[in-house]
């Protein structure tokens, strides 16, 4: 277990001073911005009541769900998604590339180690980063919920809202690892875990503009709809199962191609 | 000269990635607005009285898909997200590639000072980054040909082009700068593209205030706000501010670069 042991050893403080910042984003919003927008409700239904009945019903039946934890909670998930996104492809990019970063691929694979073994023992210190700061995350979301909803809770959905980051940033995460192992150099971890989270976040805005349903199959951050998790305690398949087979085929392609390639001369 | 024509050959194939980005987002949304603007008239004005924070979180911020204009307006604001990570990418690459390439004894033992090669390497990427806006315009006029947009639209795609170059150059010239400071290239790639998440977070919360006053001034994804460039107007005294910011920082990209120590990683 020595390379889980270097790999973890290597990347864990990154990975907390990440994880630090997405806590401190979803407590930041929810702590500072929550009440104020719960209050802003009493002002929107007093402005509804001087539009159309038909019309202020129809926008009534969404108030509750908007003006609602779950509400606010989806609000951030966008962004949540985005900085977990970016952690999990910094993860993944610097373990699965640092000996081609470095150059020292051949000080890597002449140890009498299976490559299946490394790649084996990376992926598990890449999957218990993730885990740690996942396990953060959806406590610091089911305490922030306890102490900002108001009864009745349900906690079986919030929890599922929140292990959806979890579940999104493993799709980003088979990305990461697929560019790694496929690109012929990465020159930038950042760089490159940067463009993969804002491409899913570019992906997302463009679905959510033009309402395509086409367009969701190839957007990691809405194969899991927090909104859906959070007042209906489900997912919907066929995106779970797209998300599913996504990041199986990513990691079974980059673990063929790490078990074979050629490593290429200096 | 060869040094400038090397530089342009090595970024053609990046530059070649974004631009598809830049060509899908554009033609995807532009072609599909149509279906996206339906009775949005109504809706857009009722919501623009809510309070912003109400706005924000219904994913209205800026939003306004009542009319063609609106609806690019907001396309736009993510072609500004895309031509920031594509800016900081450049910065980054300019200043430090030979030094992840473990190259640098090549190209800085040649008989040129640092100076001069660091200015053929920023002006080649910011060759890039203008085209990258000129094409902007160029697949805006074109997508919004194809879909058969009524009205001239050229002055409003002029302007919010112009304003992609500006947002841009900020953040190309921030990472230059960033890349030049740190020590090691990694570190300094870091801190230019925390500065885009930094200031794209800050962009949200400057959505979710009724006053966001001065926060408006640290994010460039705020300098060319939607509603101002649909009016007609431009904003000039925040052109000004970013170009000021870019001069600034290439200042001190030039200035660190002279004194650093090549070849640390």
């Amino acid at each position: 277990m020595n390379v889980f042991r270097f790999e973890l050893r290597r990347a864990w403080v990154g990975a907390a001073v990440w994880t630090l910042v997405i806590l401190g984003l979803l407590g930041g919003l929810i702590i500072g911005a929550l009440p104020a927008f719960l209050d802003s409700r009493a002002g929107v239904e007093a402005m509804l009541g001087s539009f159309p009945p038909a019309f202020a019903a129809a926008f009534g039946l969404e108030m509750d769900n908007l003006f609602s934890f779950g509400g606010f909670y989806t609000f951030g998930f966008l962004y949540y998604s985005l900085f977990g996104a970016i952690l999990v492809a910094g993860i993944g990019l610097d373990l699965f590339s640092r000996e081609k970063r470095e150059k020292c691929m051949d000080f890597l694979l002449t140890k009498p180690r299976r490559r299946s073994r490394l790649f084996g023992e990376k992926l598990l210190a890449a999957l218990t980063l993730m885990f740690c700061s996942n396990a953060l995350f959806v406590a610091e979301s089911l305490a922030l919920y306890r102490a900002y909803a108001p009864a009745p809770l349900q906690m079986g959905y919030a929890l599922l809202a929140a292990v959806s980051l979890f579940f999104t940033e493993l799709v980003m995460f088979s990305i990461a690892v697929f560019a790694a192992v496929f690109a012929r150099r990465i020159r930038s971890v950042s760089g490159t875990a940067t463009a993969i989270g804002f491409a899913g976040f570019l992906l997302s805005a463009l679905h959510s503009l033009l309402e395509e349903a086409a367009l969701r199959y190839i957007t990691p951050y809405q194969y899991f709809d927090v909104g859906k998790a959070f007042f209906e305690g489900r997912f919907e398949t066929p995106y779970v199962l797209t998300a599913a087979v996504v990041t199986l085929a990513l990691l079974a392609l980059s673990y063929w191609k790490y078990t074979r390639a050629d490593i290429p001369a200096l | 000269m060869n040094l400038f024509l090397k530089e342009l050959k090595a970024g053609l194939k990046p530059f070649f990635f974004w631009t598809l980005g830049l060509f899908a987002l554009i033609f995807a949304g532009i072609v599909k607005s149509g279906a996206a603007m339906a009775d949005g008239a109504f809706m857009t004005e009722l919501i623009g009285k809510f309070p912003r924070i109400v706005i924000a979180v219904m994913g209205m911020a800026n939003v306004d898909i009542s009319n063609f204009g609106g609806f690019y307006g907001v396309l736009m604001q993510y072609t500004f997200v895309l031509t920031a990570v594509y800016g900081t990418h450049l910065g980054n690459n300019a200043v430090s590639r030979e030094s992840v390439d473990r190259t640098y004894e090549f190209l800085f033992t040649k008989p040129r000072s640092r100076a001069f090669i660091l200015a053929r390497k920023l002006l080649a990427a910011t060759v890039y980054l203008t085209v990258f806006a000129a094409l902007n315009l160029l697949f805006s006029v074109l997508a919004a040909k194809q879909l058969g947009v009524e009205g001239d639209y050229t002055g409003l795609f002029l302007r919010f082009s112009f304003s992609m170059w500006l947002v841009g150059v900020v953040f190309f010239a921030l990472a230059a700068m960033f890349s030049a400071s740190f020590p090691s290239a990694e570190r300094g790639a870091r801190a230019g593209n925390l500065a885009v998440l930094g200031t794209y977070a800050l962009a949200v919360v400057c959505d979710l205030l009724e006053k966001p006053g001065v926060i408006r001034l640290f994010t460039p994804f705020r300098y060319f706000p939607n509603h101002e460039l649909m009016a007609g107007g431009f904003p000039f005294e925040f052109a000004a501010l970013s170009v000021a910011l870019a001069a600034a920082f290439l200042v001190l990209a030039f200035f660190r670069f002279e004194r650093r120590d090549l070849g640390a990683l």
